[in-house]
């Protein structure tokens, strides 16, 4: 590799070959599933062109991930944390015998050619063949042009930390409204293409003057909002305590490290749910129209009002199983983990305390979570349904009437203690991911949970349209609960086994279990119709999203990762 | 009189044929070694030679792949809060949490630790001159090293484990650390295992060196004796030679023409002996330092594996 052009442009392909490859291979996969499969096998749809599900499926199962992944790659985003004031353009490169605006200028080429590609092949090889006729070239240039932005601010220094995540919030919101004005009015492409292609010179000139400020150390510094941000923090209460045993100790670090962050997060959801609820009726209305008449059917049981709350307290135990992921990890002891390497700390690794031990803490702090979590929910949603009105919507719903006032309080006090039973057995029902240590299984679990059930939804949604699906699921979930519940037995015995648990402790634990799976398979028969949700189906979902094994298997993963 | 217990004629880490893989890397090779009570055991050997390795494997944070370890007759694998609770550990990257203060890092370490002495902490906190309510992240690398130093100390553990504690650190806190290990074996009974290729430092304060190189034992055996079984002998021979001659015991040579200088790890008269039967003449002898001992063993090891 001779050129020096060869060489930058070289390092993106040399840093991330088997990420690219891996992308390249989803391409390859989807595209040749599209080609060859009739079209009257994506399930029925509208006739009039709108979006069917196999299209969300393409669309945010397969491209979301693959731009995604190609543009962080081009942004450097592992060159230099987001939230820092830093340049994240590589810092060995500035002393490389090449001027800024060539240095610029590969990497912004290649991203530019990266993106609309990827969008091209899955427009021509994977949208239109399903059935999706979307637009080939303005929005090839609209991404070429953002991915054009999103690097010229991650590659200039920033005045205060955290900055640049608001700007590139904004660069991503400006985006969705774009293309939202691009599909509505009808511009023509030639107009279009132009505006977006010269938002890339304007991108190339701001990267070039923040690489060159980067590469001669200057890096502005507001100095005032990180005062005031200290003084905040230092106002804020202390742990003045002593702690009274070292599981206490433990508790409140995994706390801090890990916990807070998770009624934090609780918190900004609650605060973009709200103002969904007050504009939300009518798009419920909308979607629960005849083409999809299982949501009709339980929009109609529970009034829009109460598919809404629903859909809140739905999201709590969902969000709970991607935090578990976080909150199970012993990589890292407070900084973010872009440095973590695999295993355990050393920090945490030495504390004077048994792999069970540790374990348990952090349970104890998904019980703090868990808590605040539901504290916080109620405490915004109670006031919303009150000072909206809605709550008499709520209260008239068909699926109440049925009951007395004294059946519904005690249904929803025993719905509202399974529920945070239920939230509470998700989030530590991936701890034993992030014990293992192992920072590619992190990523890879928390893009599964993320990308993967969609397909395995949409597959389930097939299966239902057709009888013999049907069966063919019920043979399937049965297979799939035996194997849980055959797994669940070998690592309770290797926990009696190993003396991690006693024997009395792990039968309690099952017994609680089975408790907790019965009261909400009573509960969820009650709240959705028989005739649509078939009893099989309400204790297969159950049973299957029950935490069971990941609980079973998280001191055991510990005591591999910790004593390697 | 104090009775001697069986506990007290054990050695503190007995480390018995432990092997360790890393993939194709071989980090430990069939390493076997103990660390007596109440000496300073220092730990020497090039960077990637396996030093860190074999602490973890002491700290419990790696199983032995083949063989044992042993800290104060238990396994710290299977029991780490039996072990984990008597060692004061310090390590190169001295990795504390940045976001807790001083003061509620001794705050949270305490529980731990039944030994913890909240006046001692004190005394070392003042002595090092650490404010409580800064946070760990604002303190310069060497303050850094003095919290990790002060939490590793206040509970007098009864082995410190110190792993490249000096790396990258300035004087006046390699002083405070080195303090801290004399300090240490002042209490009678205590132990300390430290790593490092300072070897200066190591010098000054080990009673017992063991040299590691390429994941093998070079040599474990008090730092005196190994004084005395190394020794630098320069040679003159009559005629200028193109390399010097092959003597047992002689771990290297250096020079040219017609003197050349040996550092050796035998018998100094048996030596001057074997050169003079090749013609050359003894005509200096030297201590030498623990430096000269290291780089002759390295190289000696490293000339061998390249035959």
């Amino acid at each position: 590799m001779r050129s020096p052009a060869l060489a930058l442009a070289g390092q993106v392909w040399q840093r991330h070959r088997l990420g690219l490859s891996i992308c390249a291979g989803v391409w390859l996969a989807v595209a040749v599933t599209a080609l060859f499969t009739p079209p009257m096998a994506w399930g029925p749809g509208p006739e009039d062109g709108a979006l069917r599900p196999v299209h969300f499926l393409f669309l945010f199962g397969s491209f979301i991930p693959v731009i995604a992944f190609v543009i962080c790659a081009f942004i450097f985003n592992r060159d230099g944390p987001l939230e820092a004031t830093d340049s994240a353009f590589p810092r060995w490169t500035f002393v490389l015998p090449v001027r800024t605006p060539t240095l610029v200028a590969w990497p912004m080429l290649q991203a530019a050619a990266m993106t609309a590609g990827v969008w091209v092949a899955w427009d021509s090889t994977v949208l239109r063949p399903v059935g999706l006729d979307l637009p080939l070239v303005w929005p090839a240039a609209l991404l070429a042009a953002v991915t054009a932005w999103l690097q010229a601010l991650s590659w200039t220094p920033h005045p205060v930390p955290w900055l640049r995540v608001l700007t590139l919030l904004l660069v991503v919101a400006a985006v969705g409204l774009i293309a939202a004005f691009g599909m509505l009015e009808e511009i023509p492409d030639v107009i279009w293409v132009t505006l977006l292609a010269a938002l890339i010179p304007l991108a190339y000139g701001v990267a070039i003057v923040g690489v060159a400020k980067a590469r001669r150390g200057d890096t502005p510094e507001w100095t005032w909002p990180v005062r005031v941000w200290k003084v905040i923090r230092d106002s804020l209460p202390r742990r003045r305590n002593e702690f009274a045993s070292p599981l206490e100790a433990q508790a409140w670090f995994e706390w801090r490290v890990r916990g807070i962050g998770i009624p934090f997060a609780v918190a900004v959801f609650l605060i973009v749910w709200v103002p969904i609820f007050l504009l939300g009726p009518r798009s419920i209305r909308n979607v629960a129209s005849p083409e999809t008449p299982m949501l009709g059917a339980v929009a109609g049981e529970l009034t829009p009002p109460g598919l809404f709350v629903v859909g809140v307290l739905a999201f709590l135990p969902l969000y709970m199983g991607l935090m578990g992921l976080d909150l199970g990890g012993v990589l890292y002891k407070g900084q973010w983990i872009h440095d973590a390497r695999a295993g355990c700390h050393p920090f945490v690794g030495v504390r004077p305390l048994t792999d069970g031990e540790i374990v348990l803490a952090k349970m104890r702090v998904a019980v703090r979570c868990t808590l605040l979590s539901w504290g916080l929910t109620f405490a915004v949603v109670g006031p919303t349904l009150g000072l909206t009105g809605a709550w008499r919507e709520l209260a008239a719903a068909p699926i109440l009437n049925s009951y007395s006032p004294w059946e519904v309080f005690v249904g929803l006090a025993a719905g509202a203690v399974l529920l945070i039973i239920f939230t509470w057995l998700r989030l530590v029902a991936y701890l034993w991911v992030g014990l293992s240590g192992e920072p590619r299984l992190i990523r890879s679990l928390a893009i599964i949970v993320n990308v993967l059930w969609m397909p395995v939804a949409y597959a389930v949604w097939w299966l239902l349209q057709h009888p013999a699906g049907v069966t063919t699921l019920q043979a399937f979930a049965v297979t799939a609960i035996g194997v849980k519940l055959v797994l669940a037995g070998i690592l309770v015995r290797r926990l009696v086994h190993r003396r991690i648990t006693a024997a009395p402790f792990a039968a309690l634990c099952l017994a609680v279990w089975v408790i907790v799976a019965v009261g909400l398979i009573t509960v969820v028969s009650k709240v959705l119709p028989g005739e649509q949700v078939p009893l099989f189906g309400v204790v297969a979902v159950v049973i299957l999203l029950m935490p069971l094994n990941g609980l079973a298997a998280a001191p055991l993963v510990l005591a591999w990762n910790r004593h390697r | 009189m104090i009775a001697d217990i069986p506990e007290n004629r054990e050695p503190v880490v007995a480390i018995r044929d432990v092997s360790r893989r890393f993939r194709t890397k071989l980090a430990l090779d069939d390493v076997t070694l103990s660390v007596p009570r109440g000496v300073v055991f220092g730990l020497v050997g090039p960077n990637g030679s396996g030093k860190t390795t074999l602490i973890k494997h002491v700290l419990g944070l790696l199983r032995a792949q083949t063989g044992s370890v042993r800290v104060f007759g238990r396994d710290p694998v299977a029991d780490p809060v039996g072990v984990l609770s008597r060692i004061g550990c310090l390590t190169e990257d001295n990795d504390l949490p940045g976001w807790m203060r001083v003061d509620e890092l001794m705050r949270y370490m305490r529980p731990f630790y039944p030994n913890w002495s909240d006046a001692y902490a004190e005394e070392l906190r003042q002595a090092f001159g650490l404010e409580p309510a800064v946070r760990i992240q604002e303190l310069s690398k060497g303050q850094r090293a003095r919290v990790g130093l002060l939490v590793a100390l206040a509970y007098r553990p009864a082995l410190l484990v110190l792993d490249e504690p000096s790396a990258g650190l300035d004087p006046l806190v390699r002083r405070d650390i080195l303090g801290a290990i004399v300090r240490t074996i002042a209490d009678e009974g205590r132990t300390v295992l430290f790593s490092s290729h300072l070897l200066d430092e190591v010098e000054r304060v080990a009673d017992h060196v063991a040299m590691i190189h390429r994941g093998r034992i070079v040599f474990d055996a008090p730092l005196d004796e190994i004084r005395a079984t190394h020794r630098r002998l320069t040679v003159r021979f009559p005629e200028p030679r193109p390399r010097p001659p092959a003597l047992a015991g002689v771990l290297a040579w250096e020079g040219s023409g017609r003197e050349w200088s040996a550092v050796c790890a035998a018998d100094a008269v048996g030596l001057r002996a074997a050169a003079e039967a090749t013609g050359g003449s003894v005509v200096a002898e030297h201590d030498l330092g623990l430096n000269e001992i290291f780089v002759a063993r390295a190289g000696a090891v490293a000339a061998r594996a390249e035959v």
